[in-house]
């Protein structure tokens, strides 16, 4: 079954990800410290041309990437929603159940920092007791010609 | 960048074709899980997850290519059935055994039932403030016809002491992190649900064998409680003279509060209580949300309803936003533990947007609200009514 063979490949690979990413400590805490973001230079493979990440453009994505990918999708993180606390306790609960690997404080902040500006908590408008139907499941805005959405159609939002 | 393209690309290259630049690349479409119809939605592509639209979910016998597929691991590769064996162990079993998959299949009657599975954080989507982790919709349910033996019937082989309180499973999964030593998932149930009629070592789905994503070649099925209890990939089963211990039946996963809280209230992990029955629950399937429908014209609305441990009584529909209800027609369930198919019908005499909403209640009374329930950490156990948007033109 391929899903079950992805995932043992993902397995033999682990710890020598495990080590680049230890490797890629050291650049990648001074690129999130905003000295002069630049990308890592660790060769493709030939043949690969995907990137392989949906994550947010900004600063700390490349730290994300290599501390949160090697166990799971980039989509466990991004369809969630949190604040500064929030993403921490969570790194943290990582570390203690899931055998997420020590950060340095930096890198941590990094990360934090990223995740609440790109995935933080939504404003005061989403706090509420039964959200709108989300807007896939909804119908045309009216039965007359198209038109853009109308002011309308903001408000159930 | 690097570190990131290191790890993936042995990965990709392993996957079949068209499944690899979905499942990775930009854009969430077009990912396929194999086996699996094209309109279920991916949560999560490592571990796998994935949910049915409602609009799916139609059949009163959910077909494998439209269930949901919820893993915490990674499900074994190089499952062979035929060396497949089963422990009976724990600190309360009289004679601790082992079967193999042939045993059981040929010593033990089989049992053939129709039982609901549903992900204890089904809906987890509405909770605000959100609750972390997959953000499950309403598609995290299935009713597919099982076919196995009963867990009663082994757990009696080998004897049960009277100290029993609990079973606890373990499965051939592997923890995401890819640490052997880690269990991915080691849940469990009481005695008295093990011991039930229902509760069921399944080999067989709909006729034909499990797929791999599903569990096989041998799975727990603990219909009405959330679908962690009904561990797959099964290796073995301790009876157990505590409430088991295992990975995900401690801290606050499937528990909880065990007295209410307000929303986004800090609640210690000794106040939370582990998730038995799920609520009683509802999905209209007959039609697909965003529908646009002729006035004046009868709308038929069909789906299922189902109720944990307990049966449906009643399931009502509304066109006007809770206004004033109309009861369905509701059949019995064809075993214990299925879920029940309704059918009513709404007319509307006036254009506009419209809402159907669908609300189940329980034997005991008990019916589903129309606001989402009591909020929790996990974001569990989100029975709110059923919602479907239908444009009258």
């Amino acid at each position: 079954m391929s899903i079950a063979q992805a995932g043992d490949d993902i397995l033999k690979i682990r710890w020598f990800v495990v080590g680049i990413c230890l490797l890629a400590y050291t650049p990648l805490a001074q690129t999130a410290e905003g000295e002069s973001p630049k990308p890592l230079t660790i060769a493709k493979e030939p043949g690969s041309n995907f990137d392989a990440s949906n994550f947010a453009a900004g600063q700390g994505r490349e730290l994300v990437i290599a501390n949160c990918t090697a166990c799971h999708s980039d989509k466990l993180v991004t369809q969630n929603r949190s604040d500064s606390q929030g993403w921490r306790e969570l790194i943290n609960w990582m570390q203690k159940k899931q055998g997420l690997w020590p950060l340095d404080p930096k890198t941590e902040d990094a990360i934090v920092e990223y995740l609440a500006t790109y995935y933080g908590r939504p404003q005061v408008a989403d706090d509420t007791r039964r959200p709108a139907l989300p807007e896939h499941l909804m119908p045309p805005i009216s039965s007359s010609p198209p038109t853009p959405p109308s002011p309308g159609r903001k408000i159930r939002d | 960048m690097g570190a990131v393209l290191g790890l993936n690309i042995p990965y990709a290259r392993n996957m079949p074709a068209g499944l690899i630049p979905a499942a990775l690349a930009d854009t969430p479409e077009g990912f396929r899980i194999p086996g699996k119809h094209e309109g279920l939605v991916v949560l999560n592509d490592r571990p796998l997850n994935a949910e049915t639209p409602a609009y799916l979910l139609n059949d009163d016998i959910t077909p494998n290519d439209r269930l949901f597929v919820r893993n915490n691991g990674f499900p074994p590769s190089n499952v062979d059935a035929s060396t497949w064996t089963l422990d009976i162990g724990g600190e309360s079993v009289r004679t601790a055994k082992r079967f193999t998959l042939e045993e059981l299949k040929s010593r033990f009657p089989k049992q053939t039932l129709q039982l609901q599975l549903e992900c204890g954080g089904n809906g987890r989507s509405e909770y605000r403030p959100r609750a972390r982790g997959n953000q499950w919709s309403t598609g995290a349910v299935g009713c597919p016809e099982w076919t196995g033996i009963r867990l009663r019937d082994v757990l009696e082989e080998c004897g049960v002491q009277d100290s029993a309180v609990y079973i606890g499973y373990q499965g051939a999964d592997r923890h995401a992190s890819g640490d052997p030593t880690k269990s991915a998932i080691s849940r469990g149930v009481p005695m008295a649900k093990a011991l039930e009629d229902e509760t069921l070592l399944a080999f067989s789905i709909n006729g034909g064998e499990i797929p791999a994503l599903h569990g096989a070649p041998l799975r727990l099925v603990c219909a009405g409680w959330p679908g962690s209890t009904s561990g797959k990939w099964l290796t073995r089963i301790d009876i157990r003279d505590r409430v088991h211990d295992g990975t995900k039946m401690t801290g606050k996963a499937y528990r909880v509060p065990c007295t209410p809280v307000a929303p986004g209230e800090a609640v210690d992990e000794s106040e939370m209580c582990i998730i038995e029955s799920m609520p009683v629950k509802s999905l209209i399937t007959s039609i697909r949300s965003g529908t646009v429908h002729p006035v004046n014209e009868p709308i038929r609305v069909g789906g299922h309803a189902w109720a944990g441990d307990l049966e449906v009584r009643q399931v009502e529909l509304s066109g006007d936003f809770g206004q004033t209800w109309s009861t369905c027609e509701l059949r019995e369930p064809p075993n214990r533990l299925a879920w029940q198919r309704f059918e009513g019908e709404l007319t509307f005499p006036v254009e506009g947007y419209y809402e159907i909403w669908a609300r189940a209640t329980d034997q005991a009374g008990r019916m589903q609200p129309m606001l989402v329930p009591g909020w929790n950490p996990k974001g569990y156990l989100n029975n709110a009514c059923h919602r479907v948007a239908v444009r009258v033109a």
